[in-house]
């Protein structure tokens, strides 16, 4: 059966992107509401999508194949499981939200959206895709016009100059996809009949030795695009000198891509290969989260302390996925998820405290809540869920990753939790040095609060953040990868799959510890139902 | 049917063409457009049509050999002509001799013909004089300017000498083999024993360093630049694709019909070329400030990419190489000369073709600009463009043949490549006009602007009909090589 709804969702905002280059730059108004619908018609489809996912079957729906080079093994083949699920709803609520923070822009309005609608139509492939051709196709799109979104409308630091910073990012990931393609290859001729078809890879059975090789082409190559450390300089320039509603998609959803690709193709195609680097890969995202947060103490450039700390919150994603049990990997898209939307809340905050007061340096900052009350609270929020306080979605998310990570290498989770901590001094003293203390009059003659269409984007993310961080159950059981495609869970078997009493001691012992009166019962309640240990190490043996 | 002499009407048509606008200029008014380039055009799509109907052929004892692959790469050369003649309309009312202009170039067009369809070196090398002494004209063409002159005459001494050492290679190669057929030889290959390999090695070494010389690979890359900056850049882009393709079509014929079984002698020295050629390239192409001499850089870097594919040859099955070869020279075509002519385009405004003169391109014309950004990235791999399907087709067929260090390589040298790529894209989109006048664009010269641009775009956007071709083309050499094999059972 075939569905269009995936197409629907990639090709619209791709309509809407070339329809805007035929409309004349002088209809404003209309160019923006194209852009809208083209962006805001994907919201729809995504929870639709959400909604009509059937849970029980688990595994890929939606598909749609058509061939395009037969010859090849190359098919247009678009198709989602929970994860890709829960991304696209994702996706779609970000650029929602970076089209209405980008309302007031003034500056090549039409070209600006079109870039930015033509990005998102790449990253919506790259989540849909079932073809490596295809997804590295969207993989491409999604990160070129990037140089000229930050090239062109970008803001120059003090340190670097937009088009540096634009240069530096798109060399940089393009040299992952170098990597990316090279694996992609290995991948296509090292099974027969020769297909780019990853339901048809799933099945290849690929050696060992290979495996661990192509694994590290495809670590180093979505890496970078995620972030890890060492090669994630290009996140904190790329960051800050993009435009608000860039940033936004960027820290939001783009390096989920990263992460995306590590666990689709490194773990999902070649899991032995992962197994071999698990603790590499853990260890890594250990320094991301330390040394991201540690990075983020140190700036005094608003955007900066942002960006590091996407570095380091990418770390906890990757820390969920190195966990290799179901658990650290539900978190880990949790995490995705929770950080796209706290990134997107705080770049838009960002944004508008910039566009109102000039400048982003912290210590000429001080006393804006009582000028910009809205914007402190939501900003406040966002922080909150930063360091994962409960009832904010970042909870459930670091949770897991710890959790998951602390069933397999204990070590690198205890380590890793300090960044917890660090998390909550930068932040809130970036929170208490803006928005408290004297506030400089002089300075700052006029300083609005946000306007209709940005209290739209910033609050719609705060909400999102409480409700999920409230009520997380429908999302963890939508990404449940314990349900999903069964050749990968059962390649993820962690190597110590604790015993019942050894995981119910874990989950009333030392996490409780731990988190103290953070362990928040609904939330708990919430997810437990549907990934407790027992239960999905019972799911485990059954698939043995 | 030995005496069906039908194949032969496309190239018969094609001479008569070129004669027949020589004469007809004679009688019309100097100094005004006289749109013979139209002329051209028309005509070249009538042959290009004849050329799909006419019969495989094998003429004359296998001197010449009309196949799907002479006829898929007749349909590039072709092409090629007329985009470029579309484009020289817009010059013709400057130019003194543009009869004569149409004329050298479609025999050269003639002369690339012969080669696609050659059965044997002699015919090859027949086919690759022809169309270089009809260029080293073309060069300089515009005689009165020292730069023109200057590369016709550096291009001319060079040629020369290419062609005399490919000389003596074939001449080695026949005392060798004892023939110069490209069937004959690879029966002869089959047989040498050891003792005559280092001569056979001498034989191949200079016959690949001629056509080294027609692709511009490096280490033979040298007059390029030069010759690319001098002259007329219609003539460039011809140059920098048709003639390019011309030199890879005898490559592959060469490599795979006559010495696929002489793996030692060619592997090596291919994948020397190919490191080579990528290397140097795109490392000098980053410090280039001439856009023409930049792009002559990156077309060096091109057929780095494309030998990558070539030395893949040696899978047991070479058809991949060679398509993937054909689909990339296909869109390099198209791509190339887009480029060559978009910086026609700003150099009669502007006067000259530096990247600095590209500055704030998108206030000045925006299809200018959208067609250079187009052009850079498609040039640079990016998706969706038709560079990315090439790219990745050839180093597909490169890792099928065992080449995966020089595909790893292709891939990281294809990330420096974009900067340089990005760096024009920068003067064009980000940067601010000096000078604030809208440039205007000859509707000839824009036309086949249009054409280069949208198939780009187009065979990016659906590569599937393309692809086939490039197989098709593949299987009229491999029907040919597996002939051969069968005669040496």
């Amino acid at each position: 059966m075939t569905h269009w709804i995936l197409t629907f969702v990639i090709l619209t905002p791709l309509t809407a992107s070339l329809v805007l280059l035929l409309i004349p730059r002088q209809l404003r108004t209309l160019v923006r509401f194209v852009s809208l619908a083209g962006a805001g018609l994907t919201l729809p489809a995504a929870i639709w999508l959400f909604a009509a996912y059937n849970r029980q079957v688990a595994g890929f729906q939606f598909e749609q194949t058509l061939p395009w080079v037969p010859s090849l093994g190359i098919s247009y083949h678009v198709g989602v499981d929970g994860t890709s699920v829960v991304l696209i709803l994702l996706t779609a609520i970000i650029i929602t939200g970076g089209i209405f923070a980008s309302w007031t822009q003034k500056v090549r309005t039409k070209e600006f959206l079109s870039l930015l609608l033509l990005l998102v139509s790449g990253v919506f492939g790259v989540f849909a895709s079932r073809d490596l051709f295809f997804l590295f196709l969207f993989y491409e799109i999604a990160v070129l016009p990037m140089y000229l979104l930050i090239g062109v409308w970008g803001t120059s630091t003090k340190q670097r100059t937009k088009e540096y910073s634009a240069m530096k990012l798109t060399l940089m990931l393009l040299a992952g996809s170098a990597f990316i393609l090279v694996a992609i290859l290995a991948l296509y001729f090292n099974q027969t009949p020769h297909s780019f078809d990853m339901g048809a890879m799933a099945h290849a059975h690929y050696g060992p030795s290979f495996q661990k090789t192509i694994f590290l082409l495809v670590y180093i190559g979505f890496g970078v695009l995620a972030g890890i450390w060492p090669i994630h300089t290009w996140s904190p320039d790329g960051h800050a000198s993009a435009p608000t509603a860039v940033s936004m998609l960027h820290a939001g959803v783009l390096m989920k891509l990263g992460a995306y690709g590590i666990l689709r193709i490194g773990m999902g195609l070649l899991p032995d290969g992962a197994q071999h680097f698990a603790f590499l890969v853990g260890a890594i995202a250990t320094i991301n989260i330390l040394y991201g947060a540690l990075s983020a103490m140190g700036q005094t450039d608003l955007k900066y302390i942002i960006a590091y700390s996407s570095v380091s919150h990418m770390g906890v994603v990757m820390l969920g996925l190195a966990s290799l049990n179901p658990i650290g990997i539900n978190g880990s898209v949790m995490q995705m998820f929770s950080h796209g939307i706290m990134t997107g809340l705080f770049f838009a905050c960002v944004g508008l405290i910039y566009e109102k007061s000039h400048t982003r340096n912290i210590p000429s900052m001080g006393g804006f809540a009582k000028k910009m009350p809205g914007i402190a609270l939501l900003m406040t929020i966002g922080g909150l869920a930063s360091f994962g306080l409960p009832a904010t979605s970042g909870f459930i998310a670091e949770f897991l990753c710890f959790y998951g990570m602390w069933m397999r290498y204990p070590v690198l989770a205890l380590i890793s939790v300090v960044g917890i901590v660090l998390t909550a001094i930068y932040v809130l003293r970036m929170i208490q040095r803006i928005f408290l203390g004297q506030f400089k009059e002089e300075m700052y003659p006029s300083l609005p609060d946000a306007k209709t269409t940005e209290w739209v984007a910033i609050t719609g993310l705060a909400l999102l953040l409480i409700v999920v961080g409230l009520y997380p159950e429908p999302l963890v059981r939508m990404i449940d990868v314990s349900k999903q495609a069964q050749p990968f869970v059962a390649s993820i078997t962690p190597v110590k799959t604790p015993s019942t009493n050894e995981s119910a001691k874990i989950t009333n012992g030392n996490i409780h510890a731990q988190y103290g009166t953070r362990y928040f019962l609904t939330a708990i309640n919430g997810y437990a139902m549907h990934i407790n240990p027992n239960g999905w190490s019972n799911d485990a043996k059954r698939l043995q | 049917m030995p005496n069906d002499y039908s194949s032969l009407h496309p190239i018969i048509l094609l001479t008569v063409l070129a004669l027949f606008i020589i004469l007809l200029d004679i009688f019309l008014p100097k100094k005004k457009p006289a749109f013979l380039g139209w002329l051209v055009t028309i005509g070249g799509l009538i042959i290009l049509l004849i050329d799909w109907h006419s019969p495989d052929a094998k003429l004359w004892d296998g001197l010449v050999n009309f196949t799907s692959y002479s006829r898929a790469f007749d349909t590039i050369f072709l092409l090629t002509l007329i985009t470029v003649s579309i484009a020289s309309v817009a010059e013709e009312g400057a130019m003194s001799f543009r009869g004569e202009y149409y004329g050298l170039l479609i025999f050269s067009t003639v002369g690339l013909m012969l080669i696609a369809s050659s059965g044997g070196l002699l015919m090859l090398y027949l086919g690759i004089e022809l169309t270089s002494m009809c260029l080293f004209t073309l060069v300089g063409f515009a005689k009165r300017e020292k730069r023109s002159a200057e590369a016709a005459l550096k291009m001319f001494i060079i040629g020369a000498i290419a062609s005399a050492v490919m000389l003596y290679g074939i001449s080695i190669l026949y005392g060798v083999l004892g023939s110069t057929q490209f069937d004959r030889m690879s029966l002869a290959v089959a047989r040498l024993d050891a003792a005559q390999s280092m001569a056979l090695w001498l034989g191949v070494a200079f016959t690949l360093a001629g056509i080294g010389f027609k692709i511009t690979a490096a280490p033979f890359h040298m007059w390029a630049p030069d010759v690319y900056e001098g002259a007329p850049t219609t003539i460039t882009a011809y140059l920098s694709t048709a003639s390019k393709t011309g030199g890879i079509a005898a490559l592959l014929q060469f490599i795979l019909l006559g010495m696929h079984s002489a793996l030692l002698e060619w592997t090596p020295i291919i994948m020397l070329l190919a490191v080579l050629s990528m290397i140097v390239g795109n490392l000098v192409a980053l410090v280039q400030t001439n856009l023409k001499r930049l792009l002559a850089y990156s077309g060096i870097a091109q057929m780095g990419y494309i030998m990558v594919a070539i030395a893949g040859l040696q899978a047991t099955n070479g058809s991949m190489s060679v398509a993937s070869a054909y689909v990339y020279l296909l869109l390099y075509s198209f791509t190339n000369v887009g480029g060559f002519l978009i910086a026609q385009a700003i150099a009669d405004v502007t006067g000259s073709t530096e990247v600095s003169a590209l500055k704030g391109l998108h206030r000045r014309s925006a299809p200018l600009a959208f067609g250079m950004l187009i052009v850079l990235f498609s040039l640079g791999g990016i998706p969706p463009l038709a560079g990315f399907v090439g790219k990745i087709y050839l180093f597909a067929a490169g890792w099928n043949g065992g080449q995966h260090l020089l595909v790893l390589l292709g891939a990281i040298v294809s990330v420096v490549s974009l900067y340089y790529y990005l760096m024009v894209a920068l003067q064009v989109y980000i940067k601010d006009p000096e000078e604030k006048s809208r440039i205007t664009v000859h509707s000839s010269l824009s036309a086949a602007i249009s054409i280069c641009v949208v198939a780009t775009i187009l065979i990016g956007a659906y590569p599937r009909p393309w692809v086939e071709l490039g197989q098709y083309a593949a299987s009229g050499l491999q029907r040919v090589s597996s002939m051969n094999i069968a005669r040496t059972k």
